[in-house]
């Protein structure tokens, strides 16, 4: 027989026991405490049996207290510094209807304390969704129904399926990998992220539609950037998720009718929208027409009154030009009355300095000087030409010219 | 190449339209401008809401390894 020390065989009993992790164990809970806020203990006991189990605040997702009937997952292993035989649990689970109903109703009363379903924080939801995720079983009549609401009420849009197992264990660990993808799709490519997310099943029993009030898929839910609407179930049926999201749908069938609008009552809308607008602008013409037509008659009425100012002044001006042409007129018979009488009041004077002038010629033949040599007068002149009149004028022996009639002599006096 | 408009966008370009007219005192040249716009946008709504159905995509398959 070989020996060993008590930490070797401690470590050997953990060793062959480890394989019991296979197992999960149901019992009742009994001696519930948690210790520095961080470490939990309880035991699990039956009607003849207890045994002691240890956890982490973190790992129990559903509410203990005493008496609740669990089933617990993990691994069995002795506590070295004490040889005691513990239990530790990796996870639990409500047992039984009456404990998953009080376990819910626990679990409730602790999220919404914390604000997980407060309604101010719900957010609309986009109205015409160009994406949708869907967040549950692709083999489902819940998938279908949802499909199949969805293409009767509206087109063009894409539902990104994420199939996901929606009851048994992996549930909620596939239910809360589904909104990380779709957030971090969100966050990486926006653009080709679902703008709505829908989180759905069909009906079952309570322990069916467990994974949709396990406190990591509310959680999930809760801090999902993209809006949610959560549908699972019956009608009757609510789940935790149902609280916390954005919108809760009573059926797979109604998240589709919260989705998306029914086409008929937008291609109402848009009808009516074009309509209306059709008939302001029809208003608008109209009210263009008529302000023209107003202006044009404005505008009529002021060239009648351009024209008839012309007219006016025209006449005015015809008028003027009349009482010119009489005053011309009347002044050129005034002017032809006044040369008529110059050139007869000129005639006679002529006539009368003809008169005059002829008795002047008259007198003038009589007086001139040749006319008087004629009759047998001479002029006698010095050899200056100058007249002699007074023959003391020459001495003795002076040149003189005497002039004729006819013809000229020179002369020496004696 | 400008990417084309969602129906979101198309439907709510058409609200502002309407919410356009509403106002007084519209410019007619303008309101024409709007009304043929009006028009295009009812033409591609209409169209979309004419389509036979939505499209259904794998989107784990989609982005396999993408989004790892």
């Amino acid at each position: 027989m070989q020996t060993v020390g008590v930490t070797e065989f401690l470590s050997i009993a953990n060793e062959v026991i480890a394989p019991m992790r296979d197992l999960a164990v149901e019992g009742e809970v009994s001696g519930f405490s948690v210790r520095q806020n961080k470490w939990v203990f309880f035991s699990v006991k039956d009607d003849t049996s207890v045994m002691e189990c240890f956890s982490m605040v973190f790992k129990i997702n559903i509410p203990l207290e005493d008496g609740m009937k669990v089933r617990i997952h993990g691994y069995p292993t002795i506590y070295k510094k004490s040889g005691r035989f513990r239990f530790t649990v990796d996870r639990v689970e409500p047992v039984g209807e009456g404990a998953l109903k009080k376990a819910y109703e626990a679990l409730k009363k602790k999220l919404a304390e914390e604000g997980l379903f407060a309604t101010e924080r719900k957010r609309e939801l986009p109205e015409f969704p160009s994406r949708v995720g869907f967040i549950g079983s692709d083999a489902s009549a819940a998938f279908s129904d949802f499909v199949r609401i969805m293409n009767n009420r509206w087109a063009g849009s894409e539902i990104q399926v994420y199939d996901v197992r929606v009851q048994g264990d992996g549930a909620p660990g596939d239910i809360t990998q589904a909104f990380k993808f779709f957030n971090k799709l969100k966050s990486k490519h926006p653009d080709q992220a679902p703008e709505v997310l829908v989180l759905t099943r069909g009906g079952g029993s309570l322990e069916d539609l467990w994974a949709f009030n396990d406190e990591k898929v509310a959680r999930a839910v809760f801090s999902s950037s993209i809006p949610v609407v959560c549908g699972v179930g019956h009608e009757k049926d609510e789940s935790l998720a149902d609280y916390v999201a954005d919108v809760r749908a009573s059926t797979p069938s109604n998240a589709a009718e919260m989705i998306v609008p029914d086409k008929r009552d937008i291609e109402d809308r848009i009808d009516a929208s074009i309509g209306y607008v059709e008939s302001e602008l029809d208003a608008v013409i109209m009210h263009h027409k008529h302000s023209i037509n107003t202006s044009l008659h404005t505008l009529e009425k002021v060239i009648m009154k351009v024209l008839h100012d012309i007219r006016q002044i025209f006449q005015t001006f015809k008028t003027s030009l009349a009482t010119m042409e009489r005053l011309r007129q009347e002044k050129l018979i005034t002017i032809k009355r006044h040369t008529d009488r110059l050139i007869e009041k000129m005639s006679d004077n002529i006539t009368l300095k003809q008169k005059a002038l002829e008795g002047n010629q008259k007198i003038l033949t009589q007086v001139n000087p040749s006319h008087i040599l004629k009759r047998g007068y001479a002029i006698t002149r010095d050899t200056k030409g100058k007249i002699i009149k007074d023959a003391k004028q020459i001495p003795k022996g002076t040149d003189i010219t005497i002039q004729f009639t006819k013809g000229m002599s020179k002369a020496i006096t004696k | 190449m400008t990417k084309k408009k969602t129906f979101s966008q198309q439907y709510k370009d058409l609200e502002k339209i309407t919410q356009w007219f509403e106002v007084e005192d519209v410019d007619l040249e303008e309101a024409l401008k709007k009304f043929e716009e009006g028009l295009g946008l009812v033409k591609d709504l209409k169209s979309h809401l004419n389509k036979i159905e939505n499209k259904v995509t794998d989107i784990k398959k989609q982005f396999k390894g993408v989004l790892e």
